[in-house]
């Protein structure tokens, strides 16, 4: 405990110091005058090396620019919330959800408390659900077209050959028919590997889908593999 | 076996009726049914030495069918062939590999067909 402080203020400064809580002072222009050791741990740094330094500096280029409306914000208003993009002395950029409140002690200039969580995982799971939701969706979409494209070209494909197997194919056709076949088997073969794609990201539980998807690439055409 | 019967089983009447005319081109009795529910009915009457089977379809599909014709007439089993789609389908990815049965992947070719019906009449 320090000396002259009352027990009740260590309390407080101690639930500062050591909670998990997210928390600093700044002045109206955004220059940080306290940081607890959580949120500078955080973003790689100690807390001194953060004292004196504007909030600008921590938040990632995209959203600087937004900076001077917050200040505008802070600078009228009795508080202010929402999300903050900060970026770690590594370069990793993390979402913050921010409620700040401006204060002022009697006689003294007017400041303001931030209090913050970081949300990025809850953030980059929520979107990794999102996407696998989605990739669900298209696999679901992939299959029932393969289906309906299926009942018709076994048609063509299977009159094509019955007709040859006839003896019923006009004399000079035959050339057009076995093309036409071949075209027909080729259409099986790439919704066959769109099928064996799709089902194949469902089972990695992937959250994206690959960058490019060459369905005639697979050489593989054995419908059960 | 070409007075042998054998019933196809498909709700998509231009697959139904090709299916049909290629089997015929090897048998003579080939019935028809547009779904499972309808393959009950003529299970019921006649004996079929192979039962070609969609596996999708609306009132009875091609699992509903399967199970009935296991209750009710375990030794037909073996001579059940599904042709389907679905083939690549994760839905009926553990049904097709615990029933056992012989899938013939649309499109397919004559020959797909008729081999998998001749090997239906004497089934492993």
């Amino acid at each position: 405990m320090s000396r002259g402080v009352e027990p009740s203020q260590q309390r407080y400064r101690e639930l500062v110091e050591s909670g998990r809580g997210l928390i600093c002072t700044h002045d109206l222009a955004g220059t940080l005058l306290s940081v607890n050791r959580a949120a500078a741990d955080r973003l790689g740094y100690v807390p001194e090396e953060l004292i004196g330094r504007n909030l600008a500096d921590l938040l990632a280029p995209s959203v600087r620019p937004m900076f001077d409306q917050y200040l505008d914000r802070i600078g009228h208003e009795a508080g202010d919330e929402g999300l903050m993009l900060v970026v770690t002395r590594a370069g990793e950029e993390r979402i913050w959800t921010y409620s700040n409140v401006r204060c002022q002690d009697p006689g003294g200039e007017a400041y303001v408390l931030g209090h913050a969580h970081d949300i990025t995982d809850i953030k980059r799971s929520d979107a990794r659900a999102g996407e696998a939701e989605a990739l669900r969706s298209v696999a679901q979409l992939a299959l029932a077209t393969a289906h309906e494209i299926n009942n018709p070209l076994t048609v063509i494909i299977a009159s094509l050959q019955l007709m040859t197997a006839r003896g019923q194919v006009p004399e000079g056709a035959a050339g057009y028919v076995e093309r036409a076949v071949r075209a027909g088997e080729q259409i099986r073969d790439i919704v066959r590997n769109m099928s064996r794609i799709t089902r194949l990201e469902l089972s990695r539980q992937s959250p994206q889908l690959p960058a490019v998807l060459d369905l005639r690439k697979s050489s593989d055409t054995d419908p059960r593999a | 076996m070409p007075d042998a019967r054998i019933l196809v089983v498909e709700d998509e009447t231009n697959v139904r009726e090709l299916e049909a005319e290629i089997l015929r081109e090897e048998w003579e009795h080939v019935d028809t049914a547009v779904d499972g529910t309808d393959a009950l009915r003529l299970l019921a009457e006649h004996v079929y030495a192979a039962i070609v089977s969609d596996l999708a379809m609306p009132k009875l599909d091609g699992r509903g069918l399967y199970e009935e014709v296991e209750r009710r007439w375990p030794a037909a089993h073996g001579r059940l062939v599904f042709v389907t789609g679905y083939a690549e389908a994760e839905e009926y990815d553990e049904f097709l590999r615990h029933s056992g049965v012989q899938v013939v992947a649309k499109p397919f070719t004559i020959a797909d067909l008729l081999g998998a019906v001749q090997r239906a009449f004497s089934p492993a």
